[in-house]
Protein backbone atom coordinates (compact mmCIF):
# COMPACT_ATOMS: atom_id res chain seq x y z
CA UNK A 1 0.00 0.00 0.00
CA UNK A 2 1.36 3.54 -1.26
CA UNK A 3 2.40 4.98 2.43
CA UNK A 4 1.20 8.49 1.36
CA UNK A 5 -2.24 7.33 1.18
CA UNK A 6 -2.39 4.15 3.50
CA UNK A 7 -4.82 6.13 5.82
CA UNK A 8 -7.18 6.68 3.29
CA UNK A 9 -6.90 3.39 1.64
CA UNK A 10 -7.93 1.46 4.88
CA UNK A 11 -11.36 3.58 4.86
CA UNK A 12 -13.38 0.29 2.84
CA UNK A 13 -14.68 3.30 1.05
CA UNK A 14 -11.54 4.06 -0.52
CA UNK A 15 -9.22 0.98 -0.96
CA UNK A 16 -7.42 0.40 -4.10
CA UNK A 17 -9.99 1.13 -6.74
CA UNK A 18 -10.98 4.20 -4.54
CA UNK A 19 -7.21 5.59 -5.21
CA UNK A 20 -7.04 4.86 -8.71
CA UNK A 21 -10.15 6.64 -9.38
CA UNK A 22 -8.73 9.72 -7.08
CA UNK A 23 -5.71 9.01 -9.44
CA UNK A 24 -7.48 8.97 -12.67
CA UNK A 25 -9.78 11.93 -11.92
CA UNK A 26 -9.68 15.43 -13.74
CA UNK A 27 -10.83 18.55 -11.28
CA UNK A 28 -10.80 21.91 -12.56
CA UNK A 29 -10.65 24.60 -9.35
CA UNK A 30 -11.88 27.73 -10.43
CA UNK A 31 -11.35 30.42 -8.48
CA UNK A 32 -8.52 30.43 -5.81
CA UNK A 33 -9.24 32.24 -3.38
CA UNK A 34 -10.79 31.66 0.24
CA UNK A 35 -12.95 28.88 -0.97
CA UNK A 36 -10.39 27.29 -3.74
CA UNK A 37 -7.70 27.46 -1.12
CA UNK A 38 -8.72 24.21 1.21
CA UNK A 39 -10.32 22.59 -1.83
CA UNK A 40 -6.77 22.37 -3.58
CA UNK A 41 -4.49 21.72 -0.91
CA UNK A 42 -7.34 18.86 0.24
CA UNK A 43 -7.40 17.67 -3.85
CA UNK A 44 -3.83 17.46 -4.20
CA UNK A 45 -3.01 15.38 -0.87
CA UNK A 46 -5.56 13.06 -1.43
CA UNK A 47 -3.82 12.40 -4.50
CA UNK A 48 -5.99 14.13 -7.32
CA UNK A 49 -3.83 13.32 -10.57
CA UNK A 50 -4.98 16.11 -12.54
CA UNK A 51 -5.58 19.51 -10.95
CA UNK A 52 -6.71 22.85 -12.79
CA UNK A 53 -6.51 26.27 -11.10
CA UNK A 54 -7.80 29.00 -12.91
CA UNK A 55 -7.49 32.76 -11.16
CA UNK A 56 -6.67 35.85 -12.96
CA UNK A 57 -6.24 37.51 -9.96
CA UNK A 58 -3.22 38.40 -7.79
CA UNK A 59 -2.31 37.80 -4.00
CA UNK A 60 -3.29 41.20 -2.25
CA UNK A 61 -2.19 41.98 1.65
CA UNK A 62 -5.92 41.83 2.42
CA UNK A 63 -6.39 37.75 0.86
CA UNK A 64 -4.11 36.80 3.26
CA UNK A 65 -6.69 36.04 6.18
CA UNK A 66 -8.43 33.56 4.52
CA UNK A 67 -6.64 32.36 1.59
CA UNK A 68 -4.22 30.15 3.21
CA UNK A 69 -2.40 29.36 0.10
CA UNK A 70 -0.69 31.95 0.24
CA UNK A 71 2.18 34.19 2.27
CA UNK A 72 3.62 37.48 2.43
CA UNK A 73 6.00 36.52 0.16
CA UNK A 74 3.76 35.95 -2.45
CA UNK A 75 1.98 39.20 -2.75
CA UNK A 76 1.96 40.48 -6.05
CA UNK A 77 2.07 37.39 -7.87
CA UNK A 78 -0.76 35.32 -9.67
CA UNK A 79 -2.89 33.33 -7.71
CA UNK A 80 -2.99 30.12 -9.79
CA UNK A 81 0.29 30.70 -10.46
CA UNK A 82 1.25 30.57 -6.69
CA UNK A 83 -0.89 27.93 -5.90
CA UNK A 84 0.32 25.83 -8.65
CA UNK A 85 3.40 26.02 -6.85
CA UNK A 86 2.40 25.36 -3.63
CA UNK A 87 0.97 21.71 -4.77
CA UNK A 88 3.60 20.78 -6.86
CA UNK A 89 5.53 20.93 -3.29
CA UNK A 90 2.87 19.42 -1.75
CA UNK A 91 2.17 16.25 -3.57
CA UNK A 92 4.54 15.62 -7.03
CA UNK A 93 1.73 12.83 -7.80
CA UNK A 94 -0.56 15.34 -9.02
CA UNK A 95 -0.23 16.85 -12.37
CA UNK A 96 -0.86 20.69 -12.08
CA UNK A 97 -1.88 23.05 -14.60
CA UNK A 98 -2.78 26.94 -13.85
CA UNK A 99 -5.20 29.58 -16.38
CA UNK A 100 -3.75 32.88 -15.51
CA UNK A 101 -6.93 34.80 -17.05
CA UNK A 102 -10.81 35.34 -16.28
CA UNK A 103 -13.45 32.58 -17.41
CA UNK A 104 -15.88 33.83 -19.83
CA UNK A 105 -17.63 33.15 -21.97
CA UNK A 106 -15.39 32.37 -24.93
CA UNK A 107 -12.62 30.50 -23.05
CA UNK A 108 -14.78 28.00 -20.75
CA UNK A 109 -15.28 25.54 -23.49
CA UNK A 110 -11.68 24.83 -23.74
CA UNK A 111 -10.05 25.41 -20.68
CA UNK A 112 -13.24 23.00 -18.85
CA UNK A 113 -12.78 20.23 -21.66
CA UNK A 114 -9.93 18.47 -20.24
CA UNK A 115 -11.43 18.03 -16.83
CA UNK A 116 -14.40 15.50 -15.48
CA UNK A 117 -15.61 17.48 -12.73
CA UNK A 118 -15.48 21.45 -11.51
CA UNK A 119 -15.68 23.04 -8.45
CA UNK A 120 -16.93 26.27 -8.60
CA UNK A 121 -15.25 28.35 -5.92
CA UNK A 122 -16.06 32.36 -7.59
CA UNK A 123 -17.07 35.19 -6.00
CA UNK A 124 -20.04 36.86 -8.42
CA UNK A 125 -23.29 35.59 -9.67
CA UNK A 126 -22.04 36.22 -13.29
CA UNK A 127 -18.91 33.41 -12.98
CA UNK A 128 -21.43 31.02 -11.51
CA UNK A 129 -24.24 31.27 -13.82
CA UNK A 130 -21.51 30.76 -16.55
CA UNK A 131 -19.74 27.87 -15.46
CA UNK A 132 -22.98 25.85 -14.22
CA UNK A 133 -24.26 26.66 -17.37
CA UNK A 134 -21.47 25.11 -19.22
CA UNK A 135 -21.17 22.53 -16.70
CA UNK A 136 -24.96 21.53 -18.07
CA UNK A 137 -23.86 21.88 -22.10
CA UNK A 138 -20.39 20.05 -22.00
CA UNK A 139 -21.81 17.75 -18.92
CA UNK A 140 -19.71 17.86 -16.35
CA UNK A 141 -20.35 17.41 -12.89
CA UNK A 142 -20.34 20.76 -10.25
CA UNK A 143 -19.66 21.50 -7.14
CA UNK A 144 -20.75 24.47 -6.27
CA UNK A 145 -19.97 26.55 -2.89
CA UNK A 146 -20.66 30.22 -1.52
CA UNK A 147 -20.79 32.27 1.63
CA UNK A 148 -21.78 35.07 3.35
CA UNK A 149 -20.70 36.33 6.95
CA UNK A 150 -21.02 33.35 8.98
CA UNK A 151 -23.34 31.40 6.39
CA UNK A 152 -22.86 29.63 3.44
CA UNK A 153 -24.07 26.97 1.05
CA UNK A 154 -23.40 24.32 -1.50
CA UNK A 155 -24.44 22.95 -4.17
CA UNK A 156 -24.09 19.62 -6.18
CA UNK A 157 -25.06 18.61 -9.99
CA UNK A 158 -23.94 15.83 -11.54
CA UNK A 159 -24.78 16.60 -15.57
CA UNK A 160 -23.11 13.59 -16.94
CA UNK A 161 -25.85 11.66 -15.54
CA UNK A 162 -28.91 13.54 -14.53
CA UNK A 163 -32.03 14.39 -17.18
CA UNK A 164 -34.32 14.68 -15.03
CA UNK A 165 -32.78 16.41 -12.03
CA UNK A 166 -33.02 20.06 -11.48
CA UNK A 167 -30.54 22.39 -12.34
CA UNK A 168 -30.15 25.83 -10.71
CA UNK A 169 -31.56 27.79 -13.48
CA UNK A 170 -34.59 25.95 -12.70
CA UNK A 171 -34.78 27.77 -9.55
CA UNK A 172 -33.15 31.21 -10.52
CA UNK A 173 -33.74 31.64 -14.46
CA UNK A 174 -32.23 34.79 -14.36
CA UNK A 175 -28.72 35.75 -13.04
CA UNK A 176 -29.39 37.76 -10.20
CA UNK A 177 -28.31 41.22 -10.17
CA UNK A 178 -24.35 41.90 -8.86
CA UNK A 179 -25.88 44.78 -6.30
CA UNK A 180 -28.71 42.82 -4.79
CA UNK A 181 -26.35 41.05 -2.50
CA UNK A 182 -22.92 41.89 -1.30
CA UNK A 183 -20.02 40.08 -1.69
CA UNK A 184 -17.26 39.38 0.84
CA UNK A 185 -15.11 42.49 0.20
CA UNK A 186 -18.45 44.90 1.24
CA UNK A 187 -20.19 42.10 3.73
CA UNK A 188 -16.66 41.26 5.38
CA UNK A 189 -15.79 37.20 6.28
CA UNK A 190 -13.91 35.87 8.98
CA UNK A 191 -11.00 33.93 7.11
CA UNK A 192 -12.26 30.17 8.70
CA UNK A 193 -15.85 30.61 6.99
CA UNK A 194 -14.61 30.20 3.69
CA UNK A 195 -12.10 27.50 5.03
CA UNK A 196 -14.96 25.48 6.18
CA UNK A 197 -17.74 25.52 3.03
CA UNK A 198 -14.22 25.05 1.10
CA UNK A 199 -13.91 21.86 2.97
CA UNK A 200 -17.52 20.99 2.46
CA UNK A 201 -17.31 21.18 -1.33
CA UNK A 202 -13.99 19.01 -1.34
CA UNK A 203 -15.78 16.91 0.71
CA UNK A 204 -18.47 16.61 -1.78
CA UNK A 205 -16.20 16.26 -4.74
CA UNK A 206 -14.21 13.68 -3.46
CA UNK A 207 -17.05 11.72 -2.60
CA UNK A 208 -18.33 12.25 -6.51
CA UNK A 209 -15.29 10.93 -7.44
CA UNK A 210 -15.28 8.00 -5.20
CA UNK A 211 -19.01 7.68 -6.34
CA UNK A 212 -20.11 7.92 -2.70
CA UNK A 213 -23.35 9.28 -1.69
CA UNK A 214 -23.28 13.20 -2.09
CA UNK A 215 -25.84 16.46 -1.82
CA UNK A 216 -28.90 15.65 -4.08
CA UNK A 217 -28.91 17.47 -6.83
CA UNK A 218 -32.17 19.99 -6.84
CA UNK A 219 -31.18 20.83 -3.01
CA UNK A 220 -29.02 24.10 -1.42
CA UNK A 221 -27.56 22.89 2.00
CA UNK A 222 -27.38 25.80 4.27
CA UNK A 223 -25.22 26.18 7.45
CA UNK A 224 -24.94 28.87 9.68
CA UNK A 225 -21.48 28.40 11.57
CA UNK A 226 -22.80 31.02 14.28
CA UNK A 227 -25.28 29.10 15.34
CA UNK A 228 -24.60 25.61 13.36
CA UNK A 229 -28.10 25.57 12.56
CA UNK A 230 -28.07 23.55 9.06
CA UNK A 231 -30.74 22.95 6.14
CA UNK A 232 -31.22 20.84 2.98
CA UNK A 233 -33.83 22.83 1.19
CA UNK A 234 -35.21 21.31 -1.87
CA UNK A 235 -36.58 22.99 -5.31
CA UNK A 236 -37.81 20.44 -8.33
CA UNK A 237 -37.29 20.83 -11.90
CA UNK A 238 -38.88 23.38 -13.83
CA UNK A 239 -40.82 23.01 -17.39
CA UNK A 240 -39.81 26.57 -18.07
CA UNK A 241 -35.97 26.32 -17.30
CA UNK A 242 -34.25 28.28 -19.82
CA UNK A 243 -31.60 25.56 -20.41
CA UNK A 244 -32.24 22.02 -18.91
CA UNK A 245 -36.25 22.17 -20.27
CA UNK A 246 -37.71 20.51 -23.40
CA UNK A 247 -37.42 24.38 -25.68
CA UNK A 248 -34.61 25.73 -23.47
CA UNK A 249 -33.13 29.38 -24.80
CA UNK A 250 -30.21 28.91 -23.65
CA UNK A 251 -28.26 26.41 -25.98
CA UNK A 252 -24.84 27.83 -26.27
CA UNK A 253 -22.31 29.34 -24.05
CA UNK A 254 -22.17 32.99 -25.48
CA UNK A 255 -22.34 36.77 -23.57
CA UNK A 256 -25.13 36.74 -21.45
CA UNK A 257 -28.34 38.11 -23.01
CA UNK A 258 -32.27 38.13 -22.08
CA UNK A 259 -34.31 38.22 -25.19
CA UNK A 260 -36.57 40.86 -25.16
CA UNK A 261 -40.40 40.59 -26.10
CA UNK A 262 -39.68 41.70 -29.52
CA UNK A 263 -36.93 39.03 -30.13
CA UNK A 264 -37.35 35.17 -31.46
CA UNK A 265 -34.12 32.76 -31.55
CA UNK A 266 -35.09 31.11 -34.99
CA UNK A 267 -36.81 31.52 -38.29
CA UNK A 268 -40.01 29.46 -37.93
CA UNK A 269 -42.26 28.65 -40.70
CA UNK A 270 -45.38 30.52 -39.96
CA UNK A 271 -43.41 33.89 -40.14
CA UNK A 272 -43.29 35.95 -42.98
CA UNK A 273 -39.81 36.99 -43.64
CA UNK A 274 -38.57 40.45 -44.08
CA UNK A 275 -34.42 41.01 -45.02
CA UNK A 276 -33.99 44.88 -43.85
CA UNK A 277 -30.49 44.33 -45.99
CA UNK A 278 -32.16 43.73 -49.18
CA UNK A 279 -35.40 46.60 -48.36
CA UNK A 280 -34.88 48.23 -45.97
CA UNK A 281 -38.02 50.23 -47.02
CA UNK A 282 -40.87 48.17 -44.90
CA UNK A 283 -44.81 49.88 -45.24
CA UNK A 284 -46.45 49.66 -41.91
CA UNK A 285 -49.82 50.69 -43.39
CA UNK A 286 -49.72 47.62 -46.13
CA UNK A 287 -48.54 44.80 -43.46
CA UNK A 288 -51.17 42.44 -42.84
CA UNK A 289 -52.60 41.78 -39.49
CA UNK A 290 -53.49 38.36 -39.66
CA UNK A 291 -49.59 37.47 -40.63
CA UNK A 292 -46.58 37.49 -38.19
CA UNK A 293 -43.44 39.03 -39.58
CA UNK A 294 -39.50 38.32 -38.96
CA UNK A 295 -37.21 40.66 -39.87
CA UNK A 296 -33.91 40.50 -39.78
CA UNK A 297 -30.68 42.06 -40.56
CA UNK A 298 -26.75 41.54 -40.23
CA UNK A 299 -26.48 41.39 -36.69
CA UNK A 300 -29.70 41.95 -34.93
CA UNK A 301 -29.93 45.39 -34.14
CA UNK A 302 -30.91 47.53 -37.08
CA UNK A 303 -33.83 45.28 -36.94
CA UNK A 304 -34.35 45.04 -33.30
CA UNK A 305 -34.95 48.94 -33.87
CA UNK A 306 -36.96 48.64 -36.51
CA UNK A 307 -39.71 46.02 -34.63
CA UNK A 308 -39.81 48.22 -31.83
CA UNK A 309 -40.94 51.42 -34.04
CA UNK A 310 -43.31 49.29 -35.12
CA UNK A 311 -44.66 48.13 -32.21
CA UNK A 312 -45.68 51.69 -31.05
CA UNK A 313 -47.37 51.93 -34.13
CA UNK A 314 -49.47 49.83 -33.18
CA UNK A 315 -48.23 45.87 -34.95
CA UNK A 316 -47.99 43.68 -32.47
CA UNK A 317 -47.52 40.64 -34.93
CA UNK A 318 -44.10 41.75 -35.75
CA UNK A 319 -40.73 40.22 -34.59
CA UNK A 320 -36.84 40.86 -34.55
CA UNK A 321 -34.26 37.29 -35.07
CA UNK A 322 -31.74 37.68 -32.54
CA UNK A 323 -28.43 37.56 -33.66
CA UNK A 324 -28.91 38.71 -36.98
CA UNK A 325 -27.42 36.43 -40.18
CA UNK A 326 -24.57 36.71 -38.08
CA UNK A 327 -26.05 34.56 -34.94
CA UNK A 328 -27.34 31.64 -36.84
CA UNK B 1 -57.91 33.70 10.92
CA UNK B 2 -54.28 33.62 12.71
CA UNK B 3 -51.81 30.78 12.57
CA UNK B 4 -48.48 30.44 14.39
CA UNK B 5 -45.14 30.26 11.62
CA UNK B 6 -41.58 29.72 12.57
CA UNK B 7 -39.26 31.94 10.59
CA UNK B 8 -36.28 32.01 9.98
CA UNK B 9 -33.51 33.90 8.22
CA UNK B 10 -30.85 33.83 5.96
CA UNK B 11 -27.81 36.11 5.22
CA UNK B 12 -28.78 39.02 4.54
CA UNK B 13 -32.23 38.88 5.79
CA UNK B 14 -30.84 37.37 8.67
CA UNK B 15 -27.99 40.69 9.28
CA UNK B 16 -31.60 43.15 8.86
CA UNK B 17 -33.78 41.35 10.92
CA UNK B 18 -31.01 41.03 13.98
CA UNK B 19 -32.60 37.84 14.78
CA UNK B 20 -31.85 34.21 13.47
CA UNK B 21 -35.60 33.01 13.69
CA UNK B 22 -38.51 33.69 15.33
CA UNK B 23 -42.24 32.19 15.88
CA UNK B 24 -45.36 34.86 14.57
CA UNK B 25 -48.51 34.92 14.78
CA UNK B 26 -50.04 35.91 12.04
CA UNK B 27 -52.91 36.42 9.43
CA UNK B 28 -50.82 36.42 6.20
CA UNK B 29 -52.59 33.83 3.85
CA UNK B 30 -49.25 33.21 1.95
CA UNK B 31 -46.04 33.94 1.10
CA UNK B 32 -46.00 36.60 -0.43
CA UNK B 33 -48.27 38.47 2.59
CA UNK B 34 -45.86 37.12 4.71
CA UNK B 35 -42.94 38.44 3.33
CA UNK B 36 -44.82 42.01 3.18
CA UNK B 37 -45.77 41.91 6.94
CA UNK B 38 -42.35 41.19 7.38
CA UNK B 39 -40.70 43.93 5.06
CA UNK B 40 -42.75 46.56 7.07
CA UNK B 41 -41.29 45.44 10.09
CA UNK B 42 -37.85 45.05 9.56
CA UNK B 43 -37.21 46.94 6.22
CA UNK B 44 -35.78 44.57 4.03
CA UNK B 45 -33.78 45.83 1.46
CA UNK B 46 -34.66 42.68 -1.02
CA UNK B 47 -38.07 41.91 -2.30
CA UNK B 48 -39.76 39.32 -4.16
CA UNK B 49 -37.73 39.06 -7.14
CA UNK B 50 -34.43 38.52 -5.57
CA UNK B 51 -35.70 36.64 -3.16
CA UNK B 52 -36.52 32.61 -2.59
CA UNK B 53 -38.72 31.49 -0.15
CA UNK B 54 -38.96 27.47 1.07
CA UNK B 55 -41.64 26.49 3.13
CA UNK B 56 -40.99 22.92 5.23
CA UNK B 57 -37.82 22.20 3.66
CA UNK B 58 -38.86 22.96 -0.28
CA UNK B 59 -38.11 25.80 -2.30
CA UNK B 60 -41.95 26.93 -3.39
CA UNK B 61 -44.06 30.27 -4.88
CA UNK B 62 -44.90 33.50 -2.76
CA UNK B 63 -47.96 32.26 -3.61
CA UNK B 64 -48.08 29.19 -1.47
CA UNK B 65 -51.02 29.05 1.40
CA UNK B 66 -49.06 29.50 5.07
CA UNK B 67 -50.36 27.09 7.50
CA UNK B 68 -50.14 26.44 11.45
CA UNK B 69 -46.77 25.23 12.12
CA UNK B 70 -45.00 26.00 8.58
CA UNK B 71 -41.60 26.29 9.08
CA UNK B 72 -40.99 29.21 6.08
CA UNK B 73 -37.17 30.06 5.08
CA UNK B 74 -36.40 33.81 2.99
CA UNK B 75 -33.29 32.93 1.40
CA UNK B 76 -31.47 35.50 -0.66
CA UNK B 77 -28.96 34.80 -3.21
CA UNK B 78 -25.55 34.40 -1.92
CA UNK B 79 -21.96 34.71 -3.93
CA UNK B 80 -19.21 35.34 -1.90
CA UNK B 81 -16.18 33.04 -1.51
ZN1 LIG C 1 -33.21 23.65 -15.16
Amino acid sequence: MNTRYERQMILPEVGDTGQEKLRNSKVLVIGAGGLGAPVLQYLAAAGVGHIGICDHDKVDLSNLHRQILFTSKDLGQSKAYVAKKFLNQLNEDCQVSSFEFRINYKNIEEVMSNYDLVIDCTDNFQSKFLIHDACFLFKKKLVQGSIYQFEGQIQCFDFNHSDSSPCLRCLWPEVPTPGCVSNCQEAGVLGIVSGVFGSLQCNEAIKMILEMEVLDQGSTLTLNLKNLSQRIIKWKKSKDCPLCSLGPSIRKISESHKLTEFEVLEKKGHFTEVDLREDPSFDAKEADPNKEYLFFCQRGIRSLHFVKELRELGLKNTYSLFGGVDGK
Amino acid sequence: MYKKVKIEYFAVLREQAKINSEELETSSADARELLSELTSKYNFSLNESTLKVAINEEYCEFTTKLNEGDRVVFIPPVAGG
